[in-house]
């Protein structure tokens, strides 16, 4: 049954000891892994009884990216690390340095082939996720901001035929590589995601935080937030854009009239009829758009400052990662 | 979280004519320190202070107190550095190898956790209230340790944006011991002599300002026609040394060293301000205020000041400079242990840090320090009058026995219910 973003509503939150940064769904089932700010990474059963996340391993800093290819977990944190995790045998098949600086995020292809990790060395790696070896390096993001300061490469999102990847830095700069070859196809420009603050504080804030692709690949999804007024606060309203992959032009830009934050992630529907968009500030939000339409549908309050979503693959189901919280939320009829 | 009214540009524009006028409209009241106890032997010795202040908040966990792998540490991780069982955040490395010239306090238990009482409290050395505004530490020192030799204003202010004259730094001290900010590091506007005027017409131009000024004296307070006086010395010196202001002539190698960004350009000005004499030197960086993405932004302001501070340790240092020079880097608090919601750190003054190093300061000495997990100081707390005391006794100046005149008022130069911290003292 298709989910309806109209039906949505949060089932549970379980509060958590630390910053939950990024998860992702075991396949048919209702446990998540996920990496967190105690270093640690986890798995969890929402189906459980009782809700108790079981630790698996721990990295050296904040693990800020997970994903599955099979039975192996692929996470990265701010230790510039990637660990390869069997979780079938329960056992770490290796941890590299894999980037220079942070990494940021950590996502598998469709079809769990292939892992693309970006971090703030400005580099996006991809690697075979069967053997963890690594394909191509991906340079063209700039170190620097036009201010002088490190830059930061925060997103990137495959293509659900896993040709492309998209990266999204802080400046507002997202570069379209193929997969095959490691090659630039295109680049797209999104500054309003970026602020920098000339009057006053001299810095800057923001950044492109979440990428998605449409289910036929036309279409990208650019998430962060708008324009930011005092930079010391996250008080921008959260932002939305979209763009026509073929001709690199923005066709639509939505900004909340509700919710301030950053969008931390984004996820198209499987038909393509809806958008979801997921993040926060102080406070969480949850927003569902009309792509087509070009339209928002629903903008719901979440329980914490949301920073990653994994759903079943209807999305009637959702499960959430936040600020000291975990929490499933259902779109179903 | 409220802020501090900015400035605006218009408030800082300078000109010789309005700094005068700053000046001549308080009186100048030029309040003499004590002869008998001011002192002296400093004032032989050319001590001098660069104070860089961080405003907004530098993040003590973020900067001199890590506490990695904690509830509140953060990401980062802490490094050891040249001192043997200090650790500082890996944000520092360069500074990290400087640590065997300063000395930390992780103690710091001050009380106003908004910017405009903290900025205004934490630079004036919170003295008890007496019905007057205290001088920022940089107008004390103008005013206890004078100009020297340099013959330039006292008290430089390198900061971002504008410049111009800042007399409200000065206090009850008078406008005359206020700071001569340079905006962007650059000399303040209208300082040379137009080109359309020669030297010959300037020169007449004084002359008869000098004989409107000794007109106007005549009904008026000798002090104010001083400050007067003093003021266009001042800009008469300076334009004697356009050299300082001329960024061409910087080293290459320096300008990689120190960083091209602003805080390294900031503090590279500085250290020519103070190779020139200059007695007090302020470099501030804005930005530091992170509520919002801490880390983002802790992380990419802390390793820019970090640059530029080691770039200066190493070069005070070389040049034998640290001898006579009291360095200090702070802000107004430090930041929240506890992480919000916007992955940001609010503002936190019972319990940070500061660094500082050079003449009178103990080489490697850490002072106090917080518990595990950062939220308090676990030992004994220090408020800034604690900092004064310590920084006037490192400058060579006993604040137990010098005092201000207030036109007849004495009134201690620091809190007279704090003392120094004798560890931090060489």
């Amino acid at each position: 049954m298709p989910a309806k973003p109209e039906q949505f509503k949060t089932v549970k939150e379980h509060g958590f000891k630390a910053i939950c940064f990024s998860l992702t769904l075991r396949p048919n089932t209702a446990k998540v892994v996920f990496g967190a700010s105690d270093f640690k990474v986890y798995e969890a059963d929402f189906a459980a009884t009782k809700f108790e996340p079981k630790e698996l391993y721990g990295h050296e800093s904040y693990v800020t990216g997970v994903a599955l290819a099979g039975t192996k977990i692929v996470s990265g944190g701010y230790d510039c690390k990637l660990s390869w995790f069997d979780s079938a045998a329960n056992k770490m098949i290796k941890s590299e340095t894999a980037h220079g600086k942070w990494i940021r995020g950590v996502h598998a292809s469709k079809d769990g082939k292939t892992i693309v990790s970006v971090g703030d060395d400005m580099v996006a790696k991809l690697w075979d996720a069967e053997s963890g070896k690594l394909l191509h390096e991906l340079k063209g993001h700039a170190e620097k901001t036009p201010t002088n300061f490190n830059s930061m490469l925060y997103a990137a999102a495959f293509t659900d035929d896993g040709k492309t990847v998209a990266t999204g830095d802080k400046v507002g700069k997202i570069i379209l590589w193929d997969v095959a070859t490691g090659k630039k196809t295109g680049e797209l420009e999104a500054p309003v995601f970026y602020t920098w603050d000339p009057t006053a504080r001299l810095h800057s804030i923001g950044g492109i935080r979440s990428l998605a692709f449409s289910p036929d690949g036309k279409t990208l999804a650019v998430g962060g937030s708008g324009k930011i007024g005092n930079i010391d606060h996250l008080e921008g309203k959260a932002r939305v854009e979209l763009f026509d992959v073929a001709t690199s032009k923005r066709t639509w830009e939505h900004q909340s009239d509700k919710f301030a934050g950053l969008v931390n992630h984004l996820q198209f529907s499987p038909d393509g009829s809806w958008l979801l968009g997921a993040g926060g500030a102080a406070e969480g939000f949850y927003l569902m758009l009309d792509p087509v339409g070009k339209k928002s549908i629903r903008q719901e309050k979440a329980g914490m400052h949301i920073h990653d979503v994994t759903t079943t693959p209807d999305m009637s189901t959702l499960y959430v990662a936040g600020h000291n919280k975990l929490a499933i939320c259902e779109c179903k009829g | 979280m409220a802020r501090s009214p900015l400035c605006t540009p218009r408030d800082h524009l300078l000109s010789r004519r309005q700094w005068l006028g700053a000046t001549a409209l308080a009186g100048a009241s030029a309040l003499a320190v004590n002869p008998l106890t001011i002192a002296a032997e400093a004032k032989k010795k050319g001590k001098q202070v660069l104070f860089v202040w961080l405003d907004g908040g530098l993040s003590q966990l973020e900067s001199w107190d890590p506490k990695p792998n904690t509830p509140f540490g953060g990401p980062f991780r802490a490094i050891p550095t040249s001192v043997p069982g200090i650790h500082i955040s890996e944000l520092l490395p360069n500074s990290a190898k400087q640590m065997h010239h300063l000395a930390l306090v992780r103690s710091l238990c001050t009380q106003d956790n908004s910017h405009s009482a903290g900025v205004e409290r934490i630079q004036r050395g919170d003295p008890k209230n007496r019905g007057v505004t205290y001088p920022y530490f940089g107008s004390a020192v103008a005013k206890l340790l004078g100009s020297g030799d340099s013959g330039l204003p006292p008290y430089i202010h390198v900061k971002p944006l504008s410049g111009g004259f800042m007399p409200k730094d000065a206090g009850f001290l008078g406008p005359k011991f206020g700071a001569l900010a340079l905006g962007d590091g650059k000399a303040p506007d209208n300082l040379l002599r137009p080109e359309t005027m020669t030297a010959e017409e300037d020169n007449e131009r004084n002359e008869l300002r000098n004989l409107v000024d000794q007109r106007y004296a005549e009904n008026r307070r000798t002090n104010t026609m001083e400050a007067t006086r003093y003021v266009f010395n001042m800009a008469a010196q300076l334009q004697k040394r356009r050299d300082l202001f001329d960024i061409s002539t910087y080293s290459p190698k320096d300008v990689e060293r120190y960083g091209k960004h602003e805080i390294g350009r900031h503090m590279l000005i500085a250290r020519r301000m103070l190779e020139a004499g200059v007695t007090f030197v302020k470099v501030s960086s804005f930005g530091w205020d992170t509520h919002g993405d801490n880390f983002n932004g802790q992380g990419s302001l802390v390793p820019q000041f970090d640059q530029a501070f080691a770039a200066m340790i190493s070069d005070l240092h070389e040049r034998g400079m640290l001898e006579h020079t009291l360095v200090i880097a702070m802000s107004e608090f430090g930041r929240t242990p506890r992480i919000n919601g916007h992955l940001g750190r609010d503002h936190w003054p019972e319990a940070w840090s500061l660094a500082m190093g050079g003449t009178g300061i103990k080489k490697g000495a850490v002072v106090g320090k917080t518990n595990d997990k950062g939220t308090f100081v676990a030992t004994d707390e220090h408020d800034i009058g604690h900092l004064f005391h310590t920084w006037f006794r490192a400058l060579g100046i006993d604040p137990k026995k010098t005092e201000y005149d207030n036109e007849g008022q004495p009134l201690p130069i620091a809190h007279e219910g704090c003392k120094p911290l004798t560890e931090a003292l060489a």
